[in-house]
């Protein structure tokens, strides 16, 4: 199911929200609540993998379990590498297996053996999520930052929790394991609501801008670059750069905000990325618990920044590197993810110190140009076209015949998305933002910012009625 | 002391007991607001009148029931959210809430395709691309195209059948004034129909420019000729072009065909029928006021017992539909058929039957006097839809044409099995999405899998 269709806001959400408010006040209950619900908000979009999910997490369950039983260290390696090998395993028949044999055959092809028939798989939705949080389940029982979970539908809920099933943000184990027990005590009115008003503006961001920015660039995208002039393909560069923004920051707000309303507190995931002065920056910005996950689980492993200057460049390659395979499994999000860690690495060697001297407004444009192109290329699977279409950009052609018409809505919601993701660079909106967010507010805020979500709900609830299916970008992931 | 510091103390304690419940008391309205949400959306929707009464049960015989493998390829869940949006009294008040935002707002308008331009005026964009140029085809195939419609109309003469090629005028061209501006950034060059004109003069072929006589009546026109709100030719257009094919079937007959005359005209301050077709389908809460009075002709044919009737088979866009609707097909053409795009067969009395490629060809070009083809300036980059070719070779090649039709009718077969069936249907719009086409597009891939693979079998056997 997703968030943004009508079946989820006008029966799935409003059914959840109520049922559970009248529920009594007992975590078992309201956790089996959550755990059946959850159930069918995946079957409804997944029928399919349902089955798959609940049969790795009993084994996972139990070779943690195990794992955790023994005090040979070799023994709990061996556990650990069953378990994590389970997961990457299965991420890797449903998501890379393909990618595999398609590269294995162009290589074959070269010496003239014969190629291997491709197998018609379906990815299932969320598994680079639930993977990755499987994963923080084993490795933080190992390393013993955190006892396992006693019961195994305590797990169950844990890896299938709805609001970040599908698209995030990645919750790792230590950071939830005490609130599946205790959640309910977070079920405080002020949570509530504004665990509404945060769910209310990230459906906004999807429904309102997203959607808008969307269709703009698909228009552009699905042209070849040859046929456009510069002017397009900026404008579908950029059109872009806003969806893909406000749509996955909007889901990250829903999933947050959903878990407010049932007392969890789920890790922030977007903060302002594109008014970040680098790189290094924007990477502390956007997808914050992908970044978190891959410092905790690959880069610390690899050594961190304990290595020599020659092996950290390495090691940020090859986070970097796994960061783009992560995203999807061809050649494009391979390269977006080398185009980050390189300039990571000229940011680490010498380019943070010229960003400082520089001022915060040409860092800030130095940044978003840099992740403006990078997303071109996280667009196209194409990887020729990709290079086309930044060639385009910047070959400075302008030749009307070879304009696009921009939508009407767009010449408008352009400005509204470029306004929202760089207005925090204000101090006091910033400060209005942490206040509705992060701090309390005055009864008489409730009032003005519950009225104001209604509202919102209303508008988009009109805009999902009125639109054809639009899914989430990361739902591909 | 003492009680000045118990004064003191009591506001906050008031604020701090208000609080909660002022927080408490606005969660109870957002549960009410949420559950209000559900139960409209539960409800029955208001039939409002018996056309839609009707027109719904059509749609719950079709509807997809809850089973195991409706739920498993997920016809069961797409089929309910398409009913929620736009089925439940919630979607039928917001859709048009939607809508009238967007075009307030933005000027836009929620029909695929479609534009909004001065003053209101609906464009189609292919239409707007037709008369740019911007659709342009190239001399070369419309010259080869051309030169098979020729053939066709020599070869079906010595068998008294008349091949008539007829250019429609297109609204972007006729209504060029009222262009959104944003279009007009693109510098004009040669259109498809410039050259479809000039090269059917020049090969000699029976063709009718009712763009070029439309555009000589503007001026002097007594009622508009295309609607403020609609994509096609007004009432009173339609009036005009069907007069004039008449008359030109009559002369190159030598016969008469029944002529169509205007009882009366209503005038009228409300665009209807398809004087309002696409603004109609924009489901605005409330119509725009248009700038002209619009004409209704209440039309006759006079026909005649003693001539011989002309039956002519139409082959063209949506244009040609006004043949139809003010009866042109039935009482002028004998009953002659439409062929929609080349592809839908529609009876005078407005009924589907058959797709074109499950008949023979042959036999129903054959049972005609007068084939039309009648596209207007934004389709003529697809004229005829094959219709030519395919006549053609029919005509110059009859083996081949025989192999390529084998070839066509079992794709064609294929394609028609998985739109009448859910959970090919299914499959294949599962594919659209994974492959980023649409689903006309991955329907005949999946139809070509299917012919291929049982092509493979019979090979096999």
């Amino acid at each position: 199911m997703v968030f943004s269709s009508i079946s989820f806001l006008t029966v799935f959400f409003p059914l959840f929200i109520l049922i559970y408010s009248l529920l009594p006040k007992k975590v078992g209950i309201k956790n089996t609540f959550i755990l059946f619900s959850s159930i069918i908000f995946y079957s409804w979009g997944g029928p399919k993998f349902i089955f798959a999910i609940l049969t790795t997490t009993v084994l996972d369950f139990f070779l943690v379990k195990i794992m955790h039983q023994k005090n040979n260290p070799a023994q709990r390696k061996l556990f650990l590498f069953f378990s994590v090998g389970l997961n990457l395993g299965l991420l890797f028949i449903f998501k890379y297996f393909n990618f595999f044999i398609d590269n294995v055959n162009s290589v074959s092809g070269i010496f003239g053996i014969s190629s291997i028939h491709l197998a018609k798989i379906i990815l299932p939705i969320g598994i680079s999520f639930y993977t990755f949080e499987s994963i923080t389940y084993s490795v933080d029982v190992y390393r013993r930052i955190h006892k396992p979970l006693d019961n195994f539908w305590e797990y169950q809920l844990y890896i299938i929790l709805f609001p970040k099933l599908i698209a995030g943000p990645i919750v790792r184990y230590h950071d939830i394991s005490d609130q599946i027990k205790n959640h309910v005590q977070n079920e405080t009115m002020s949570n509530k609501l504004s665990g509404f008003i945060q769910f209310c503006i990230g459906l906004s961001k999807k429904v309102l801008i997203a959607n808008a920015m969307g269709e703009q660039a698909d228009a552009v995208f699905s042209m070849n670059p040859l046929d456009i002039n510069s002017q397009s393909a900026w404008i579908g560069a950029l059109a872009y750069t806003m969806q893909i923004y406000f749509d996955f920051s909007g889901y990250s707000d829903m999933a947050i905000g959903i878990g407010k309303i049932v007392g969890f507190r789920f890790p922030e995931n977007f903060n302002n990325p594109y008014t970040s002065t680098s790189i290094t920056d924007f990477w502390r910005r956007w997808h914050i618990t992908l970044g978190a996950w891959m410092k905790n689980y690959l880069y610390i492993p690899l050594g961190g920044n304990k290595v020599t200057p020659s092996k950290l460049y390495i090691n940020l390659g090859i986070v970097f590197l796994m960061s783009g395979l992560w995203h999807g499994a061809s050649w494009n999000f391979v390269f977006w993810g080398a185009y980050h860690g390189f300039f990571l690495i000229i940011e680490r060697a010498f380019l943070l110190n010229a960003l400082n001297k520089a001022g915060k407004i040409p860092s800030i444009l130095y940044s978003f140009l840099v992740v403006v192109v990078g997303w071109v290329f996280f667009r196209l699977e194409n990887i020729h076209l990709a290079f086309g279409f930044v060639k385009k950009m910047f070959s400075f052609n302008f030749n009307s015949a070879e304009g696009i018409v921009t939508n009407n809505d767009f010449d408008y919601l352009i400005f509204v998305a470029l306004f929202f993701s760089f207005i925090s660079l204000n101090k006091h909106v910033k400060s209005l933002h942490d206040k509705i967010f992060y701090s309390g507010m005055s009864a008489a805020q409730y009032v003005f910012f519950t009225f104001i979500a209604f509202v919102l709900y209303t508008l988009c609830l009109a805009f999902v009625s009125g639109s054809s299916f639009n899914p989430f970008i990361y739902f591909r992931f | 002391m003492a009680k000045k510091n118990q004064k003191i103390k009591t506001p906050p304690q008031k604020a701090k007991s208000f609080q909660p419940r002022m927080l408490s008391f606005l969660w109870v309205i957002v549960l009410l607001g949420l559950s209000a949400t559900f139960i409209l959306q539960m409800q029955k929707p208001n039939e409002e009148n018996d056309k839609e009464k009707k027109k719904n049960e059509e749609k719950k015989k079709e509807k997809v029931k809850l089973s195991m493998a409706s739920w498993f390829n997920l016809s069961y869940q797409r089929e309910t959210e398409e009913d929620m949006k736009s089925n439940s009294p919630i979607g039928k008040q917001l859709i048009p809430f939607k809508n009238q935002l967007d075009y307030d707002l933005f000027d836009k308008i929620n029909v695929k395709d479609f534009v909004v331009g001065k003053e209101g005026y609906i464009f189609s964009i292919p239409w707007i691309e037709g008369y740019l140029g911007r659709n342009f085809i190239g001399e070369k195939k419309i010259e080869d195209l051309l030169q098979k419609a020729k053939a066709v109309q020599d070869t079906l003469k010595k068998k008294n059948i008349d091949l008539v090629l007829i250019y429609a005028p297109g609204k972007g061209t006729y209504c060029k004034d009222f262009l959104p501006e944003k279009f007009l950034k693109y510098p004009k060059s040669t259109t498809n129909y410039e050259v479809f004109v000039s090269k059917s003069k020049e090969l000699g072929l029976n063709y009718i420019d009712l763009q070029e006589y439309f555009l000589k009546l503007k001026p002097t026109a007594k009622y508009p000729l295309f609607a403020q709100f609609a994509h096609h030719w007004t009432s009173y257009g339609e009036c005009l072009a069907i007069d004039s094919v008449i008359k030109y079937i009559e002369k190159i007959r030598n016969s008469y065909v029944a002529h169509l005359t205007i009882k009366e005209v209503l005038l009228e301050d409300k665009p209807k029928y398809r004087d309002a077709d696409i603004i109609g389908k924009a489901k605005l809460m409330s119509a725009p006021t248009p700038s002209t009075k619009y004409a209704f002709p209440k039309v006759a044919f006079q026909t005649r017992t003693d001539s011989k009737p002309v039956k002519v088979l139409g082959i063209g866009d949506s244009y040609y539909r006004g043949f139809l609707y003010l009866g042109a097909m039935r009482y002028a053409f004998d009953n002659g058929e439409y062929w929609y795009y080349n592809n839908k067969v529609t009876l005078s009395n407005g009924k589907s039957t058959n797709e074109v490629w499950e008949l023979d060809l042959k036999k129903e070009i054959e049972k005609n006097n007068v084939i039309l083809i009648l596209y207007s300036d934004g389709s003529l980059a697809n004229f005829g839809n094959g219709f030519i070719q395919n006549a053609y070779q029919l005509y110059t090649n009859p083996e081949q044409y025989l192999i390529d039709s084998q070839k066509e009718k079992q794709l064609s077969s294929y394609k028609k099995k998985i739109r009448n069936n859910p959970s090919l249907l299914n499959i294949a719009v599962d594919n659209a999405e994974a492959m980023h086409i649409d689903i006309d597009s991955a329907i005949t891939l999946n139809a070509i899998e299917m012919a291929a693979q049982q092509n493979s079998e019979k090979d096999k056997h």
